[in-house]
């Protein structure tokens, strides 16, 4: 196994950019799973609008019981008056809903007069069209209130109740399993990336050191088979992917476990498993890139390339629902869509019987095909590279570089 | 010697196909895939008719108002639901669970609204009941205050639109064009390996042609200062290029003052190659690692201005504005934002000063440690 331990060696000397590799990745997919919760996690009873009130009128029970109202159903992002903060604010979509309120609009509404609250929805969201909803139910109720009722704070104290009459809301669950929380969802999506990121990296280091021309040469003349010095790299090559894979597992179940307390086993064994399909998945894909990967830029263009151009497709970083039809017909063609797929309908899975599992396996066995395939050409190229006089092309490693 | 060292060096530039395939090539196919998988961000989070049922029994047919109000946001072209009818709830539960419908209403004594998970679809849902419910029961309320206002029935039941929609800018806010801005501050960013080129060919322990140059009877500082211009140079024709992509090949719209947009990243890519220069003036680091640094720095700072998600250089304002000011790639980000966003020039100004200041320092710590280096004892 010296070809191996060789291997080892190499992987040994990486491990600096390698573990640079993985902690920046992977503060990256940390912020990322934190900050997509907001848009995943909805309760019922707890979508939360953001929005923001500015009050230009005098300080008012009517518009202090309007914030009231709006903090049971949203979260107040606190602003200026200022147009750039409130220009800040709604192209970044920091608030989903300005409102506010012109100077003079207690009296307007209360004297019967044409009272108008503008509004800035961020984008033309669904989110605003609540918010909206929500402010004109609450100035429709006080407008059925104040023929009858003078005192202002009273007004508002009856419409601040009659406002708490709700609907039943029931939740069905047709499986057995708590849903998966949306930060695990989002983390598990992530996995595809940087595990596809640290494979190439380490991969292509790998044959790299073996593709240096005089290397080559002294291990053509040696009494080892090729295919035997082959095998042990792509042996150490697996064990390093099969590493990566269970370190970011390991990672993402410190810091996600407690959230999957509620959640059926064997939702959890499926999810497992189809990450380490696409660790294989992105070995296939390393495989066939370091073929192509003579020197140390090359190395990062590839990674950064193929990881980001693969992950956009397959719908990573942005969920497939938003990617257009067009772009969806390409990225049926590309590996990572079907991992999203698979970890898709394993979260959607509602029970475990042969049906509802099928297009669950269906998605595995796509991304097992598309292994096999990757693997086959990356044999199929390298054979043919090898009988040519490209194998002898100039190859920098890290020494020469 | 100005035109023999700086012509050079770009044709060097454009000949290294690894930094073209960095510099033009990854931008390109980036942007397109850009173009491709935002397409439909900015309609993403629009509010779509929502798939609704109800379980169309006795209790629902008697209650005459509630069967008005349903059918009334059920029906034209702004209506709110695609209304679905269920003889009994069995029907109703196969059609949810299938996803068909986002949830079900029965009705009777208590409105309840059956769904299978959350959403803003089912938030949206159940805003609806709870406004027919507490409009209701407001008007018993107000009927039973004064029994004369039952003459005004109609006008109790009619809502009022008291919101007006207004925007704040001439520009309509956009998601996808922030991923566009990030994009060009990370191959501004990116010129950091033309500085990483300049000065390693210019150190004699990293390349042979260091060595060769350093015994030259060019000053270091004309030569360096030469050299990185041709950097610059092939940088910034690198951004031209792919600006033009972006504008006439994608049709993005970056507003109407392009000239400042190309002054953006022309200040920015000279920030990137001072950049790459500053890193790459250490001669005991090998050419690698200064690659690592230069695409981990470049990848947290295109992070945080927002390359992955597009309200993150907003997100780092509000909570560490520190972190925002002193990012370069969130100051670029924030010249083109400014550009697109606003009407006057006092913030984009004030964002190419601090490049322009981050820049200054760069290189002046860059020449520091270039002038102190001596190659005696290698």
């Amino acid at each position: 196994m010296k070809v191996f331990s060789t291997c080892v060696t190499i992987i040994k000397r990486h491990a600096g950019s390698f573990l640079l590799y993985f902690a920046v990745f992977l503060a990256l997919q940390l912020v990322m799973s934190r900050v997509y919760i907001d848009e995943t996690n909805f309760d019922i009873s707890s979508v939360k609008p953001n929005f923001t009130v500015i009050n230009r009128d005098v300080d008012s029970p009517l518009s202090v019981g309007l914030t009231e109202y709006l903090n049971r159903h949203g979260v107040a992002v606190e602003l200026e008056d200022d147009k750039r903060a409130l220009q800040d604010a709604a192209f970044y979509q920091a608030t989903d809903f300005i409102i506010i309120l012109p100077k003079g609009f207690n009296e307007t509404f209360f004297n019967g007069g044409d009272a108008v609250i503008e509004t800035v929805l961020t984008v033309e969201s669904a989110k605003g069209y609540y918010a909206d909803r929500l402010v004109n139910q609450y100035f429709n109720l006080a407008r059925l209130y104040k023929e009858t009722v003078e005192d202002e704070k009273a007004l508002v104290n009856l419409v601040l109740s009659d406002l708490m009459a709700e609907a039943q809301v029931e939740m069905k669950r047709f499986g057995a399993s708590a849903p998966i929380n949306g930060q695990v969802h989002v983390y598990m999506r992530m996995v595809s990336y940087i595990i596809l990121v640290l494979i190439i990296v380490s991969v292509s280091n790998i044959t790299k050191a073996f593709r240096r021309p005089d290397v080559r040469m002294r291990n053509l003349c040696s009494p080892m088979k090729p295919r035997s010095q082959s095998f042990q790299q792509i042996l150490c090559s697996l064990l390093v992917s099969i590493a990566a894979w269970a370190l970011i597992i390991l990672q993402g179940l410190l810091f996600y476990g407690s959230l999957l307390g509620d959640t059926d086993g064997r939702i959890i064994a499926l999810m497992l498993l189809t990450s380490f399909i696409v660790t294989l998945l992105s070995l296939s894909i390393a495989t066939l890139a370091s073929v192509f990967i003579t020197s140390p830029n090359a190395q990062n263009a590839a990674a950064n390339f193929l990881a980001l151009a693969l992950s956009f497709l397959g719908g990573v970083f942005v969920p497939l629902e938003m990617l257009g039809d067009g772009v969806l017909k390409v990225s049926r063609l590309t590996p990572m869509y079907w991992y999203t797929v698979t970890l898709d309908n394993i979260v959607s899975l509602t029970s475990f019987s042969a049906e509802s599992l099928s297009p669950v396996w269906q998605a595995m066995l796509i991304q097992l095909a598309f292994m096999a395939a990757f693997f086959c050409v990356a044999l199929v190229i390298g054979k043919h590279l090898n009988q040519s006089e490209r194998a002898f092309r100039s190859t920098k490693t890290e020494l020469e570089a | 010697m100005f035109w023999n060292i700086y012509g050079k060096r770009v044709i060097a530039g454009i000949r290294d196909k690894e930094t073209m395939i960095w510099t033009w090539i990854f931008p390109i196919m980036l942007a397109t895939l850009f173009y491709f998988a935002f397409a439909g961000l900015d309609a993403a989070g629009m509010l779509k008719v929502i798939p609704m049922g109800v379980v169309d029994n006795e209790q629902y047919r008697q209650d005459a108002s509630f069967v008005s109000a349903l059918e009334s946001v059920s029906t034209g072209e702004d209506r709110l639901f695609d209304l679905r009818y269920f003889p009994d709830v069995n029907g109703a539960d196969a059609a949810l669970e299938s996803g068909e419908i986002d949830g079900y209403i029965i009705a009777g004594g208590a409105l309840s609204l059956i769904v299978k998970s959350d959403g803003l679809n089912q938030t949206i849902a159940k805003s609806f009941l709870d406004s027919y419910l507490q409009t209701k029961n407001s008007v018993e309320a107000v009927i039973t205050r004064d029994l004369s206002q039952l003459g005004n029935l109609e006008e109790l039941l009619s809502r009022v639109n008291y919101t007006e929609k207004i925007s704040l800018s001439d520009n309509p806010v956009s998601a996808k064009i922030g991923y566009f801005y990030s994009m060009l501050a990370m191959i501004c960013m990116y010129g950091c390996f033309q500085g990483l080129v300049s000065v390693s060919y210019l150190q004699a322990n990293i390349s042979a042609l260091g060595a060769r140059r350093t015994m030259s009877p060019v000053g270091r500082f004309r030569m360096v200062t030469y050299d990185l211009l041709g950097g610059m140079t092939v940088h910034y024709l690198s951004l031209l290029f792919c600006v033009a992509y972006i504008i006439f090949v994608l049709g993005i719209d970056f507003g109407s003052k392009l000239g400042m947009v190309l002054l953006t990243c022309f200040v920015g890519s000279v920030l990137g190659v001072a950049f790459g220069a500053m890193v790459s003036v250490n001669p005991k680091i090998k050419e690698q690692a200064k690659t690592a640094i230069l695409i981990t720095v470049n990848m947290i700072c295109v992070f945080l201005s927002g390359l992955m998600i597009g309200n993150m250089n907003y997100i780092v304002m509000q909570n560490v504005p520190i972190a925002a000011w002193l990012n370069p790639a969130s100051r670029i980000v924030d010249a083109f934002y400014c550009l697109y966003y606003y009407d006057n020039y006092e913030r984009f100004f004030l964002n190419i000063g601090i490049i322009s200041a981050m820049t200054v320092v760069l290189l002046v710590i860059t020449s520091f440690f270039i002038g102190r280096q001596r190659y005696e004892s290698i």
